[in-house]
């Protein structure tokens, strides 16, 4: 057995030597590609360990940087007007503020009102109504719906493969064999994805017991409020427990979404959606699956004095969460800790053309 | 040295004793034969029908013998698609020596396969066969128009699912006759598309587009389309 291994640095050698003499024809440099260079992956004190599979996508800073490049490219839709920033812009953590369903190519209105990119890697389940099961897989919805991107999957790799960059950035993600594909592309952004984590807001540092991070009289007041009313289904760190529920909301006639039940078809899951996190919820109005709230105050109001009671309505909120004036005024107070502007304005999540 | 004289003498034994073994799709509408955009078939029903698209994923090929021994396709899954010719003929290589009586497949993508996350090539989720709002892939893909049909006439036919109860991947297995010796041996398998129109009717069913009782149904008169050419 022991002699397998001279034989083994010998060829490992020779691979090397070969290896570098192809990256001489000067379409890439081959020291680009690292694979031993994977990144870490942070997983913050006190959180649970994250759900996505990182043997199966190391990260690595070209796979990242690559996944960014597409994250903010227009070519990815029909007529290059649209980007995933469009939609997810990355100082509004990520989402589209102001438009209470999702707004893609020549206007086209969607049905349901952008998510949050962030912290996704500590999640198994993506959509309002959980219908996509990996995070992979994910940019295939807006890449290819009518109403976001529309963009043809065979021509979206004719664009990739004849620009003058992709090919090679390709490569030294993920080496010297990597052709373009949807199997790469998908990768990589999913790497620069799992770099958009959020957990340095106020509220992160006073849980840390940071020096100088301490809550107001009335912010800890409202992480009590909060304790009591809403941290059930907004469980933290996350600020979801990731299960599917009814809010209580109307159902608007218009839209008619069922949510989850159009995955499982179980009546039971009728009206139900995505518990939201609520990080960054300060920037990242409106609200809910369709938009309809513009502001915290109309939320509060929501659970106080709103609910609609229907079949899947959750047990919790059967009598509406019953809180005061002054309950509300310091929950919201308390919800503004949650933004965590060392998020937003980090550049390396911004525009990768201006910064 | 031991070691590399066993690794030669299997590349021996293995170029000697088996070949290429290749099976060629022919697809057809009853007796004619079947291609996109062009011609219109009768169906057992009377209904005109041209056709636009037909993908679907055949996998799981294994090649039993006479003596119970088996050969199994080292590629799991081959996607098949009417637009691209190269994808008619499967290539399975170094297959050993004997009597195959029959030939076992699936149409479809198996559920392990499906909960795997992502995969390269004819897997790729761009590959078109990959619902994009709710993860899973789509086992077969029929689409065309009715001509004679009175509104309706698009009919669009995705088949999958891989969630109980609404599981639609199936495996099925032929008859085959066929000696495999030192030579390269290719076969014909007759994929009748009008199987798909026996009982079913375009001007009944225009969409199947998600899981469902119906998808589940559908899938079950796949295995019947495909026969060996004696
Ligand atoms: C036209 C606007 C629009 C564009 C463009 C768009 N998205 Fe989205 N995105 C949405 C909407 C709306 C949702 C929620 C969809 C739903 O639940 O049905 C969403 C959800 C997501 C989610 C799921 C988040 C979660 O918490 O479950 C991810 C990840 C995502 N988008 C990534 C992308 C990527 C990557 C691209 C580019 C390929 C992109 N989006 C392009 C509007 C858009
Ligand atoms: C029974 C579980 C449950 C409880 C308790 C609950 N929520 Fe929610 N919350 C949800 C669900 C589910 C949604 C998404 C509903 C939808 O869009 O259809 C949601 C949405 C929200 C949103 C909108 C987030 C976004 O990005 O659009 C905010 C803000 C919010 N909740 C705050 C609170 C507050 C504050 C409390 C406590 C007063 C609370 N919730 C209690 C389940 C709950």
């Amino acid at each position: 057995m022991k002699k397998i291994f001279p034989g083994l640095i010998l060829l490992t050698i020779l691979g090397l030597v070969t290896l570098s003499f192809e990256g001489v024809d000067g379409t890439y440099e081959l020291s680009d590609y690292t694979p031993d260079d994977t990144l870490t992956f942070v997983v913050p004190e006190g959180w649970p360990q994250p759900l996505y599979d990182f043997d199966k996508n190391p990260l690595t800073k070209n796979g990242i940087a690559l996944g960014r490049k597409l994250f903010y490219d227009d070519m990815l839709s029909r007529d290059s007007t649209v980007s995933c920033a469009f939609c997810h812009l990355s100082y509004t953590n990520f989402t589209h503020i102001d438009h209470k369903l999702s707004h893609g190519i020549e206007d086209r209105i969607g049905t349901r009102n952008t998510l949050s990119i962030m912290n996704l890697a500590w999640y198994n389940t993506f959509m309002w109504d959980g219908g996509i099961t990996n995070l992979d897989v994910q940019p295939l919805a807006p890449l290819t719906s009518f109403f976001e991107m529309d963009m043809d999957p065979d021509e979206l790799i004719t664009r990739l493969e004849s620009s003058s960059e992709y090919p090679k950035l390709f490569k030294q993600a993920f080496g010297k064999d990597a052709d373009v594909s949807g199997y790469y592309m998908f990768r990589a952004m999913s790497q620069f994805i799992l770099t958009l984590n959020t957990y340095n807001s106020k509220y992160d540092k006073v849980m840390r017991k940071e020096a100088g991070a301490t809550f107001t009289e009335r912010e800890q007041k409202g992480l009590e409020v909060f304790r009591a009313k809403c941290a059930s289904c907004h469980k933290e760190p996350l600020f979801t427990d990731g299960t599917f529920r009814n809010n209580g909301l109307a159902v608007d006639t218009n839209l008619n979404d069922g949510g989850r039940i159009k995955i499982t078809r179980n009546i039971d899951d009728s009206l139900k959606f995505k518990v939201p996190s609520l990080r960054n919820i300060e920037v990242s109005y409106p609200y809910m699956h369709d938009g309809r709230y513009k502001s915290l105050q109309m939320i509060l109001f929501h659970y106080s004095n709103g609910i609609t009671d229907s079949k899947t309505l959750d047990p919790a909120l059967k009598k509406g969460l019953n809180m005061g004036e002054d309950d509300k005024r310091n929950l919201i107070i308390f919800l503004k800790t949650l933004t965590d502007i060392s998020f937003i304005r980090n550049k390396a999540h911004a525009d990768p053309n201006r910064y | 040295m031991k070691y590399f004289l066993i690794i030669i003498v299997t590349f021996f034994l293995s170029d000697c004793f088996a070949s290429n073994f290749r099976i060629k799709l022919s697809h057809k509408f009853s007796d004619e034969v079947f291609a996109l955009n062009e011609k219109t078939y009768t169906s057992v029903n009377n209904e005109e029908l041209t056709f636009s698209r037909l993908k679907y994923y055949l996998g799981n090929i294994v090649l039993n013998y006479d003596n119970g021994d088996s050969y199994t396709d080292l590629v799991r899954y081959h996607l098949i698609d009417l637009d691209n010719p190269e994808t008619m003929i499967l290539e399975l290589n170094n297959v050993p020596e004997g009597n195959i009586k029959t030939i076992k497949f699936s149409i479809g993508v198996d559920s392990l396969t499906n909960s795997n996350g992502l995969m390269e090539g004819d897997l790729d989720p761009l590959k078109g066969m990959y619902w994009a709002w709710s993860s899973g892939f789509i086992n077969f893909k029929l689409e065309g128009s009715c001509v004679n049909c009175e509104s309706n006439k698009e009919f669009t036919y995705h088949i999958g699912g891989f969630i109980a109860p609404y599981q639609s991947f199936q495996t099925t297995l032929v008859a085959v006759e066929q000696e495999v010796s030192d030579k390269d041996v290719a076969i014909e398998m007759i994929v009748n598309i009008g199987e798909v129109f026996l009982e079913n009717k375009a001007s009944l069913l225009h969409k199947v587009m998600s899981p469902s009782k119906t998808s589940k149904c559908f899938s079950e008169i796949l295995p019947q389309m495909f026969s060996i050419k004696l």
